[in-house]
């Protein structure tokens, strides 16, 4: 049986929540002050999850790097695997904002989207 | 020099320019200009890509980029004329704005009225003045993003941050998921001046440590950065013998606070605050001198965007009214008591205020827990909002509503200090 700590950020009073996990099964979660708290928390101590953001190389543009973010969270251990995919990218100019960058990055169902448009620079 | 007339010029097409600039029209204002030295409006957002903007303000999660997109792009439907590639190089008190740019050469527009949103700009190594050698390989933090983020190029292999704010905290994570090895934050304060979900998110997961009250105190190499010697500080911020530890890097970012740029207002002879490092404003962002109003980051620096936008807001429906010829004169100061390192605005007028809420800003010297805000006026409690906690790095909102200004008495200074809260202590 073991016990995790984690400091809640949903609000900005920070609770510190304590998970007990048995068996790598959650059990019991305690020092949450709300709801969405003990959500965060559940989540947290079973599945974390990230939005990724980072940029891609891009050509043709005013600069040389595209700003891109996961259309989801990710899950947190698929992070870095997910950052050397995309460092394989060259992008061509121009690029709408919301523009589909990788499809289904990592099989996670989640696509890698333009968080910016980019012209052509003339 | 080409003279032109204009009802509103806005100085910065960052977010609280642009904010201002969409409110001023919508306000009524017939033509306002946004003058920026970029070649791209959207501030400094363009090169934050990290998300978390607009929570508040859109009740939705963006990326800086996109948060600066939503407001390029009101701007262009609102009928805001951006100039860009252009350099504000003075402002004269009688609200003249006179610009340079390759395109357009020297212009002098003539303003109704004005709104400074310059922004703020990062401290340096000589502002904290660390000891040592000058070899490359050091940068403030968002210098490092502009490379990462922008130019496309890594700073370093090996990066140590100083100090934890929100900028220095990104700039952890983000150099790690771009495969360099980050030796830790250090911070000289016993707590971090970011925001907490920055520290979970970006430190806690890749697990880069936090060094609170320990310090760089040397920098090494010749070229290039080889390392720094840290120290453990006391309460008095002392360095403590005994306690020097060396830490290999070839990459050092300072995130170790912003200063609002306020050169401009300087010149043409705006009051500033030197607890914010901003123009004293009144409730609608006007400064000392009537026509130049002032909102973002160069009035005081924000910890969200989306507080830079409501901020922008007043500035530019102020701005506009006062172009049409209805200003708001100030009545009453806002004094900073015990607790408080400022608040903003510094003037009100408790009466012209009408059904609006009237938005305080403040922010505390230290962490505190189970306190209270006191306004009170010739030293008669008037108002108390008590609050669970408040942090230096979290900015205190206060809203005073019009039932609540009923309280207050027209004509007199109000005094603001933290308190601890007896009943919930």
């Amino acid at each position: 049986m073991g016990e995790k700590k984690l400091i809640c950020v949903i609000c900005p009073v920070g609770c510190e929540i304590y998970g007990t996990i048995n068996k790598g099964k959650l059990q019991e979660i305690k020092g949450h002050r709300c709801e969405q708290g003990e959500e965060y928390a559940r989540e947290e101590f079973t599945s974390p999850a990230r939005i990724l953001t980072a940029t891609v190389n891009i050509r043709g543009g005013r600069v040389s790097q595209l700003p891109v973010k996961s259309s989801g969270p990710l899950p947190r251990e698929k992070i870095e695997p997910a950052m050397k995919v995309l460092a394989q990218v060259m992008q061509k100019a121009p690029v709408q904002e919301g523009q589909v960058i990788i499809e289904n990055i990592l099989n996670t169902g989640k696509d890698l989207i333009a968080t910016r448009s980019m012209d052509v620079l003339d | 020099m080409q003279t032109f007339d204009v009802d509103v010029v806005v100085v910065g097409a960052g977010p609280a320019g642009l904010g201002a600039a969409i409110k001023a029209r919508e306000s009524g204002a017939r033509q306002v200009l946004v003058l920026e030295r970029d070649y791209e409006a959207g501030g400094i957002l363009n090169q934050c890509i990290h998300n978390g903007f607009g929570l508040q303000y859109f009740s939705e999660e963006l990326t800086g980029p996109e948060y600066a997109g939503r407001f390029i792009t009101g701007a262009e439907k609102a009928g805001v004329e951006i100039q860009t590639d252009t350099m504000v190089l003075e402002i004269t008190p009688a609200r003249e704005v006179i610009t340079s740019s390759s395109r357009h050469g020297l212009q002098k527009f003539r303003a109704r009225s004005i709104i400074l949103a310059m922004g703020c700009r990062e401290r340096t190594r000589e502002a904290i003045q660390i000891y040592g050698s000058r070899p490359a390989g050091i940068f403030s933090a968002g210098t490092a993003q502009r490379f990462t983020n922008i130019e496309g190029f890594i700073p370093g292999r090996e990066v140590a941050v100083l100090g934890s704010g929100d900028i220095g905290l990104i700039m952890a994570r983000r150099m790690k998921l771009e495969g360099c090895s980050v030796q830790g934050v250090f911070e000289l304060l016993p707590y971090t001046s970011g925001l907490s979900r920055n520290v979970v998110q970006c430190l806690n997961d890749f697990s880069i440590p936090l060094y609170l009250q320990r310090t760089a105190v040397r920098i090494h190499g010749e070229d290039r950065l080889e390392g720094i010697t840290t120290m453990q500080v006391d309460k008095k911020l002392q360095p403590q013998a005994g306690t020097s530890e060396f830490i290999p890097c070839d990459t050092l970012l300072l995130s170790v606070g912003l200063i609002p740029e306020n050169e401009l207002s300087r010149g043409v002879g705006v009051a500033l605050d030197h607890r914010t490092g901003g123009p004293l404003v009144n409730q609608g962002r006007m400064t000392g001198i009537p026509g130049i109003f002032a909102c973002g980051n160069v009035v005081q620096v924000h910890d969200l965007a989306d507080d830079v936008t409501r901020e922008s807001e007043i500035a530019g429906e102020a701005a506009a009214l006062f172009a049409a010829g209805s200003p708001v004169a100030h009545r009453e100061k806002v004094e900073t008591g015990n607790g408080l390192r400022y608040v903003v605005p510094q003037n009100i007028n408790i009466a012209a205020a009408g059904e609006e809420d009237l938005l305080l800003f403040m922010r505390a010297e230290v962490p505190r827990r189970k306190i209270r805000i006191r306004i009170s006026q010739e030293g008669q409690e008037k108002l108390s909002f008590p609050l669970p906690f408040i942090k230096p790095g979290e900015i205190i909102k206060l809203a005073i509503t019009p039932e609540m200004r009923t309280e207050l008495t027209p004509g007199h200074n109000l005094n603001i200090e933290v308190e601890r809260d007896k009943k919930n202590g």
